[in-house]
């Protein structure tokens, strides 16, 4: 019973498990052995170097306790070392890779585990590396590249087969892809003519595809932030002239704390100042085909991106911002790693939100 | 339900529906051992040095408590932000993409469309194991772009598929040759 257990946990995970029910098998790849050998090698030399420099210090230490404690180290050392070398190997015997005819799986584990998947219209290059002992044994390592993030099917046994049928299958996706859009975009070819045979829909300054006939034409949007927004930049300053100054006053205390109180007041005053500057320049715009924030008063910025563009949206409200209807509005693509459009202070948030999703669905539409 | 459950097309339900998904608060006790833990690494030779240093019938214990002081409190402080927010945390799965939403003082939601989700990461860590949990990754153009962590899933399996088969439904030509 044991055994099996044992067994059970180094098999890893069954595909079945994990597979779509519409879903058909081209290749399931176990981890190739010898694909662990280079992650030993690095254990071991590491363990020699650790217990080493363990031994070493320990020399360092009173006569009395150089002993034990070398001791101690290098059995937590071994300890150390010998669950890296089993949790490798657990690693090793329970990777499988699986080719599908519409995505490409990539797990390892029981215990612990980790299941990569994606889908072929998601990739977008094919890497194959092999070094010295992958020729030998004829094992490699297969990236399965997307935008910005990517799959590697290490130790894979013959990589440029892997490679070539992972080719095949994404071919074949593709051109099942084809074939679906065929009729979907005759049919919108059709009702779009209709529609502008009938007068219905107008065509966009920009070019854009016009909307599908029936649907609703979502407004463009402007607009700045709210003046509560400016709140919290403002309050500061405010409040120690208004409160706080005569309190202290009051108490004493004004010629003790002048320093901090001046530092306070004059940073507090430049912060306020730029929010409001900020607050009176900037300009929020959900158009037809994107949005765009322009923000400065001496100096200008402007930033747009097309809705094809925006990979994430985040709406945040602190607790003043839900207590007085304000929040923001992160928009972000994949250009950056900073957000790049940012709507601060938009009075309801949400409904911007809205606005944005339906101008987005409009124009994919 | 786990990923060691068998996949059926069953336990999908509508595609259509909208799926909601809450995560569990034991999630937050990943929270309190990563800090203890890191404190705990840190104390620990305060501690060994401090008995060595004063030896006494009561120095090992004195400072062991010290040590042990400095590790639990601010963990279970660290941790209990996290509890509170997933306890107002809802994970939303639509036909238009995927959005996490907390709602405690403040309120933030974020949101992906299917259409950018690039990778779908189910992961478990040992600790998930012990709890019964784990958890699922949409990444959407990596470090680049967004990556949503859906923590603390008791049934992570219908999520998962979810999401994979909405990457297979939001798949078009276009995409194919967009430029990004």
């Amino acid at each position: 019973m044991r055994v099996r257990r044992v067994r059970a946990a180094v098999r890893g995970l069954d595909p079945a498990t994990y597979l779509q029910p519409s879903e058909n098998v081209l290749a399931s790849l176990p981890r190739h052995r010898a694909s662990a050998v280079p992650a030993f090698v690095g254990i071991l030399l590491a363990w020699a170097g650790s217990s080493t420099a363990a031994v070493l210090v320990s020399l360092l230490l009173p006569a009395g306790l150089r002993l034990p404690v070398a001791a101690a180290a290098l059995a937590l050392l071994l300890l150390l070392h010998a669950s890296l070398a089993v949790a490798t190997w657990l690693r090793v015997a329970t990777s499988r890779t699986t080719i599908t005819d519409q995505r490409v799986y990539h797990a390892y584990g029981r215990l612990r585990y980790l299941l990569l998947q994606t889908t072929y219209d998601r990739v977008t290059d094919l890497h194959v590396k092999q070094g010295l002992l992958g020729r030998a044994r004829g094992y490699g390592t297969v990236v399965v590249q997307t935008a910005g993030a990517g799959i590697a099917l290490v130790g894979i046994p013959d990589p440029f087969g892997a490679k070539d049928r992972i080719e095949r299958a994404r071919e074949a996706h593709v051109r099942t892809l084809i074939a679906e859009h065929a009729p979907a975009r005759a049919a919108a070819t059709a009702s779009t003519a209709a529609a502008r045979g009938a007068g219905a829909a107008t065509a966009t300054p920009g070019g854009v595809d016009a909307p599908a006939a029936g649907a609703p034409i979502v407004q463009p949007w402007q607009g700045r932030p709210t003046a509560s927004a400016l709140l919290p930049h403002v309050a500061p300053p405010v409040l120690l002239l208004v409160i706080g100054l005569p309190v202290l006053m009051l108490l004493g205390t004004v010629s003790r704390l002048a320093w901090p109180l001046s530092a306070f007041l004059i940073f507090s005053s430049l912060g306020a100042l730029r929010a409001i500057v900020r607050h009176q320049t900037s300009r929020y715009e959900v158009g037809e085909r994107g949005v765009a924030v322009s923000v400065g008063w001496l100096s200008r910025r402007r930033v747009e991106t097309t809705y094809g563009k925006i990979t994430d949206t985040t709406v945040e409200q602190g607790l003043l911002g839900r207590m007085l209807g304000f929040g923001q509005i992160r928009i972000n693509t994949a250009g950056s790693n900073d957000v790049p459009i940012l709507f601060e202070g938009v009075r309801e948030p949400e409904a911007v939100k809205a606005i944005l999703d339906a101008a987005r669905r409009q124009a994919q539409a | 339900m786990s990923a060691d459950g068998p996949a059926s097309g069953a336990a999908l339900g509508d595609v259509a529906a909208p799926m909601e998904a809450r995560p569990s608060l034991l999630a937050a006790v990943e929270v309190f051992g990563r800090v203890a833990g890191t404190l705990a690494a840190v104390f620990a030779p305060v501690v060994v040095f401090g008995a060595a240093a004063r030896p006494g019938p009561w120095s090992w214990v004195g400072w062991t408590g010290l040590g042990l002081a400095a590790d639990l409190v601010p963990g279970l402080v660290a941790a209990a932000i996290p509890a509170v927010r997933l306890a107002f945390t809802r994970y939303h799965l639509d036909d238009e993409g995927v959005r996490v939403r907390t709602a405690f003082l403040g309120r933030s939601e974020r949101r992906v469309p299917w259409g950018k989700v690039t990778l779908v990461r189910h992961r478990r860590t040992l600790l998930d194991r012990l709890f019964g949990l784990s958890r699922v990754e949409i990444v959407a153009y990596g470090d680049r772009g967004a990556v949503l962590h859906l923590t603390g899933l008791r049934d992570a399996r219908p999520v998962r598929q979810r999401a994979a088969m909405q990457m297979r439904r939001s798949a078009s030509v276009a995409g194919l040759f967009r430029n990004d």
